[in-house]
């Protein structure tokens, strides 16, 4: 005949789920290792039902589960990752974009210089042309801030990528405290993917058929 | 009504490069009274010091964005009234809109040549 859960099996999972429950409590071996020991000394002592037995079952796969994650964080060597390859990841980037802002600069530069001598050219056909060709010297030369952009992207991408790895090394197994709501942040995305940006004409059309909020502070 | 080109014009931008490559276009299209804020809230600082015309702003900027910075000056009573075209990257839906809804003039998303910047100053000024 199956047993149903006594109460003293219930007092004890009820104790085991305020435990996991607990913020600040993290799942770690030791913890399910001294639960188990309970278990074990429950089960000496009196039959128990299948729901306790199953339980046990449960808690011994998470111990299992528990060392298996630990091995493997180990072998993934994360304070390497944290201490050397992600900052070495961080400082190669930032120095890319000052190479780049070094060099932009000296483009922009010897265009200015060129736009300084075209008073000396009287022939206006000439003039224009070599005009219009440094406006497009200078409007290619956004490239700077674009890549810059990116490149702060993938910092920030790196960066959580460490933090995750600190976490993991701690065995946090809490949700993270989200900190006040920025739905503003939300919007600072950078740059999109080549291919997904839409054209200016697109955003034209967006922005013309956007309704004003009556609340707006629109002058 | 004739757009006075001796205009104040702030343009603002984290990237000193771009801010360079907009103050000569805008020089290029005829504006040459153009100062510049590296940041939200230098911009904000030279605003309630001088007046200008219209604001030319990045958007993604630490640790003021472009959009607060419009926020900010759509909340001032001195400053509200204030012409205000965002050149930005950010290009998503959800941006332009929360812009337009804040009162941005005009949007722009970079990259962009000088024709474009034209279209919007005449947009938000008037022909020139």
């Amino acid at each position: 005949m199956e047993l149903a859960m006594s109460n003293v099996e219930k007092e004890l999972v009820s104790k085991i789920l305020h435990i996991i429950k607990q913020e600040k409590v993290t799942l770690e071996e030791e913890n399910v290792t001294n639960i188990l020991t309970a278990f074990s000394e429950a089960l000496e002592k009196r039959k128990v039902s299948k729901q306790f037995i199953s339980i046990k079952e449960e808690l011994e796969r998470i111990e299992r589960q528990i060392k298996v994650v630990k091995e493997e964080i180990v072998a993934s060597s994360p304070d390497q990752i944290s201490d050397q390859i992600v900052p070495q990841a961080t400082s190669e980037l930032n120095a890319v974009t000052k190479v780049t802002e070094k060099s932009t600069n000296a483009i922009l530069d010897y265009a200015e210089q060129i736009q300084s001598l075209t008073k000396e050219i009287s022939n206006e056909n000439v003039l224009r042309q070599i005009n219009d060709n440094i406006i497009k010297i200078f409007e290619a030369c956004d490239f700077q801030d674009l890549t810059g952009q990116r490149i702060s992207k993938v910092i920030k991408m790196l960066i959580d990528v460490e933090g995750r790895i600190e976490k993991l090394k701690m065995y946090s197994s809490n949700t993270e405290s989200s900190g006040a709501d920025d739905s503003d942040a939300k919007l600072m995305n950078g740059p999109q993917p080549e291919g997904l940006a839409p054209s200016q004409a697109q955003i034209d059309d967006l922005f013309q058929n956007i309704p004003i909020n009556k609340s707006s502070n629109n002058g | 009504m004739s757009v006075n080109m001796n205009m104040n014009i702030l343009i603002v931008d984290d990237y000193k490069t771009m801010l360079r490559i907009i103050k000569n276009l805008l020089a290029q299209l005829g504006f040459n009274n153009v100062d510049e804020a590296t940041s939200g809230a230098a911009a904000l600082e030279r605003l309630r010091e001088k007046h200008y015309d219209l604001v030319i702003s990045d958007w993604n900027m630490e640790p003021m964005s472009g959009f607060e910075l419009l926020k900010e000056i759509r909340k001032d009573e001195k400053l509200k009234k204030m012409k205000f075209i965002m050149v930005t990257a950010e290009s998503k839906t959800d941006n332009v809109i929360a812009a337009k809804q804040a009162g941005v003039d005009n949007y722009i998303v970079k990259p962009f040549n000088t024709e474009t910047l034209k279209a919007k100053l005449v947009t938000v000024l008037g022909d020139f």
